[in-house]
């Protein structure tokens, strides 16, 4: 109880250190706030809708999961700006803490003081934020509905149970972060109140080298598979590697970091500038800091950088595959207009006209859970002719009655197998089976994952129109784009080159992928500025005593600055080198792997995402470098050293 | 365990006839560029209600005495006893309940928690130890050490003297066998480091408490009934109730 009281006093006097838990957890309360909020909504919701509505269901759930992501991705993240956070509050305090072993407390005592800060902290600020998810809620439900995303504007649950699932949950992973730095200040002997300053003397400890070591091993293997197998596993890979180099990164982050500063550092020191090259050594000397600057910028530019590239290279693939199997010179766009695929059968243009209409397929595996799946309904010899449809297993030939094919990728990730009969259900239909006759080659552009002969999909109620009908020209048409669209005259539909339309079809994917980034990217990019951000605050009001000395021996404050502008570039700057290397290194592979078989695959490199990341990252950083050693400047004098 | 200012003031304790034993201490430290004895054998006892400076050069190994002699630090060899318990024979939490129980701590940097007011920062080791600090005997400490009325101010509305003086009632509260200070006057002027030192003294004579005082300055050492000389982790010399001229005369013999 007496801790307690000591911890709510520690806090309460001086609270700037401990200004990055409180947003971390604020905000990642908030969230998980919201996703509980969604999911009760959700779920009162989906109790109310008939059995058979799965279209509606699967929308409410895909939302769900969206904040389930996010939410979980974020009390993640906070668990580990928290745990710096306090790592640096007990780092500081040493020797308050060596009084305290002093005075009279116990090991046991100093880490439950530690635990109980971490506490107070956790409670306010989780206990804000659900009572801000809960003032979001109506507006998150409104733009849901107002979205398409939800049927219907979802009625606001009750804040109790945001309250009694998502606070303790906040206040879980602040304890689960501050635990390591409870046990470290535990530990700090009473001599420590007599020491002037704690000295980094290891750096890295046995369960840093074992991990490290392991993590690193565990990305080299995957680098080394992705390397030697082709195909779209390779994509998995490319997006794991990257995050299990990142923790060996910083693992062994107190040692790497501060050798990669200094060879960045090392073409700058011919200009034989004093800020730099005080930079230079004090982001040497100061390991553990320099670690804890570049781990997050490191963290966002690797796993951002190789998902951006990864996806862009994937992007690249598909166009490359549906340039390679598209026979067909025209596209039509129907628009949803059944006359004008109509006009194109009979049309004396074209010979052949592939058709497939779209529907929805309910899968239902073993256990009896449904999953709801874009399918199309096709005629296989038009498919045959016009998109080079082929199957890599099995057979194509009598595509007609109860049998379904399945791209790769789909048998990839759902575990269903080439001749097994699977439960499906049109829709509004009762459930029949199907027997998996082919596998074809996943090429998302041209036919989703799932394909059905159209006999099976009329005789089940399907009357759907295709959106894109892929044309053959009869023999002679020379320009049987214009010819085409002559005779669609009068209908919405619109017939273009295949060239333009894959060109489009591609630029589709990428802008969708941009929205995919930014939904990712953007709380973890956020939670990276937030902790750099954190650790260079912290770390500037460690360095008072530092700036009085260093103007005191003749340093103007310009220079200090400089200086601290310097650092914070050289940190950034070996953390960016180094989220290039691993970006590099898995696009190459990456791109080996895909372009396998295929004739052509030029890959576009987005270098201006890529630029826009290593750009925020050095601002972020610089800015929050000066600010507080600005502000602190203000008020410092040399006079002070002898205080 | 006896406490020892509940005996009537002036008055001797008698339950312990030592309060501090150092029993053939010697402390080795090693490092990159070899083997540093900071104490050798050194054998001393601290008798109960006196007041003994420790002095010496820098590097002498004073500092490394007191942290022994005080369990901060284990001894390479030797034993240190406080009271009739063996030091060497307790475990860390077994350690710090006999240190807040028996040991006060003073430094030359005053080592208060800027975040508790002056009262909390004396009552600390108290709840530290899991009781309640009667508010008469958190403000009689105050008043012994001369700082009445000031309980509700932080350390940082005092000045150098009176937040040595709540250091000093931090170390008189839980009524130790014996007090630590290390340099307690390094930081002060010489009208409030006599003041400072003659409460020291004071509560010697009129509380039977017993002070180890680590210093290099030959006037504080005036305030000792005795004088131990250290150099090169060696006991070298001894003095009993020298002034302050005497001292620094065997301070220059023993560096010449």
């Amino acid at each position: 109880m007496m801790l307690l009281d000591l911890s709510r006093h520690t806090v309460r006097r001086n609270w700037a250190p401990y200004v990055g838990s409180f947003v971390a957890l604020f905000l990642g309360v908030t969230l998980i706030g919201l996703t509980v909020e969604m999911i009760s909504a959700a779920t009162r919701y989906g109790a109310t809708l008939p059995a058979g509505d799965d279209a509606d269901r699967q929308k409410v759930e895909d939302l769900t999961s969206l904040f389930g992501t996010a939410s979980g991705f974020s009390g993640f993240i906070a668990i580990f700006v928290v745990a710096s956070t306090f790592s640096f509050v007990v780092s500081s305090r040493r020797r308050e803490i060596g009084l305290l072993r002093l005075v009279g407390a116990t090991p046991r005592q100093v880490r439950r003081m530690i635990l109980g800060e971490s506490l107070i902290v956790a409670t306010v600020a989780s206990v804000g934020g659900t009572l801000f998810a809960h003032l979001l809620s109506p507006a998150m439900l409104w733009l849901a509905a107002d979205r398409g995303v939800t049927p219907v504007r979802l009625a606001t649950p009750a804040y109790w149970l945001n309250l009694v699932i998502a606070a303790p949950i906040g206040i879980l992973v602040a304890l689960i972060g501050a635990r390591a730095a409870a046990r470290r200040a535990s530990k700090i002997s009473p001599i420590d109140s007599m020491r002037e300053a704690a000295v980094d003397r290891r750096r890295l400890g046995f369960w840093r080298i074992l991990f490290g070591t392991l993590f690193l091993a565990g990305s080299l293997t995957m680098l080394v598979l992705m390397g030697s197998i082709n195909g779209e596993i390779t994509l998995v890979l490319g997006i794991f590697a990257p995050e299990m180099l990142v923790i060996s990164a910083v693992c062994f982050g107190p040692v790497v970091f501060p050798a990669f500063a200094r060879l960045v550092a090392w073409p700058l020191m011919r200009r034989g500038d004093v800020s730099i090259r005080m930079a230079r050594d004090n982001v040497a000397a100061a390991g553990k800091m320099t670690a804890s600057l570049a781990a997050p910028t490191l963290a966002i530019s690797a796993i951002a950088g190789s998902l951006i590239v990864t996806l862009g290279i994937a992007a690249d693939y598909d166009h490359a595959v549906s340039s390679a199997h598209l026979r067909a010179p025209a596209v039509v766009q129907t628009h949803g207009d059944a006359a004008a695929v109509d006009a194109l059968r009979h049309s004396s243009s074209a010979r052949t006209v592939d058709a497939g209409v779209p529907l929805g397929l309910t899968m239902i595996d073993s256990e009896g859970e449904r999953e709801l799946e874009d399918a199309q309904a096709i005629d296989v010899s038009d498919a045959i002719a016009a998109r080079t449809l082929t199957a890599k297993r099995g057979s194509l030939t009598n595509f007609h009655g109860n049998v379904i094919a399945l791209s790769d990728d789909y048998i990839f990730d759902s575990g269903y197998h080439f001749g097994q009969r699977i439960k499906v259900a049109f829709k509004g239909e009762k459930p029949i089976r199907v027997k998996v006759v082919a596998i074809v080659r996943a090429a998302p552009s041209l036919q989703p994952e799932l394909l059905v002969p159209s006999d099976l999909a009329r005789a089940h109620g399907v009357r759907g129109v295709a959106d894109s009908v892929f044309v053959v020209p009869a023999a002679g048409v020379s320009h049987p784009v214009a010819a085409l669209n002559r005779e669609l005259a009068g209908t919405p539909a619109r017939a273009e080159s295949a060239t333009a339309w894959l060109d489009q079809a591609d630029h589709d994917t990428r802008k969708n992928n941009q929205l995919g980034l930014w939904v990712i990217l953007g709380p973890a990019g956020f939670y990276s500025a937030l902790a750099i951000a954190n650790t260079l605050l912290m770390g500037s009001l460690q360095r008072r005593r530092e700036f009085v000395a260093t103007l005191l021996i003749g340093a103007t404050k310009r220079q200090l600055r400089r200086m601290v502008l310097w650092e914070s570039a050289l940190v950034t700057a070996a953390a960016l080198t180094m989220g290039a290397i691993i970006t590099a290194t898995v696009g190459v592979l990456i791109r080996g792997s895909l372009s396998d078989g295929l004739t052509s695959m030029p890959v576009h490199v987005p270098w201006m995402s890529l630029g826009i990341i290593g750009a925020t990252c050095l601002v972020v950083s610089a800015a929050a470098a000066l600010a507080p050693t600005s502000s602190m400047l203000r008020h410092v004098h040399p006079s002070q050293a002898a205080d | 365990m006896t406490i020892l200012s509940s005996q009537p003031a002036g008055t001797a304790p008698v339950a312990v006839a030592n309060a501090v034993t150092l029993d053939g201490v010697t402390k080795t430290y090693s490092s990159k560029a070899g083997k540093v004895d900071a104490l050798r054998n050194v054998t001393h006892t601290f008798p109960s209600s006196t007041f003994t400076a420790v002095m010496g050069a820098s590097g002498s190994g004073k500092s490394t005495l007191l942290q022994c002699a005080a369990g901060l630090d284990r001894p390479t060899k030797g034993h240190v006893l406080i009271g009739d318990t063996e030091l060497g024979r307790l475990n860390e939490v077994e350690l710090t309940k006999l240190r807040r129980s028996t040991m006060g701590f003073v430094f030359q940097s005053y080592n208060l928690l800027q975040a508790l007011t002056v009262f909390d920062n004396v009552a600390l080791p108290l709840r530290l130890a899991g009781e309640r600090p009667g508010r008469s005997r958190v403000l009689g400490t105050l008043a012994q050490v001369g700082l009445e009325g000031m309980h509700r101010r932080r350390p940082a509305e005092l000045s150098g003297g009176q937040q040595q003086r709540v250091s000093i009632a931090r170390a008189l509260i839980a009524r130790p066998q014996v007090i630590f200070a290390d340099e307690p006057t390094g930081a002060l002027d010489r009208t409030t480091s006599r003041q400072v030192l003659e409460l020291l003294r004071n509560v010697v004579d009129a509380e039977g408490q017993t002070i180890a005082m680590v210093t290099h300055d030959p006037l504080a050492a005036s305030y000792a009934h005795s004088v131990i000389f250290l150099a090169d982790g060696e006991i070298v010399g001894h003095l009993e109730r020298g002034t302050a001229s005497q001292i620094a005369q065997k301070m220059n013999e023993l560096e010449r």
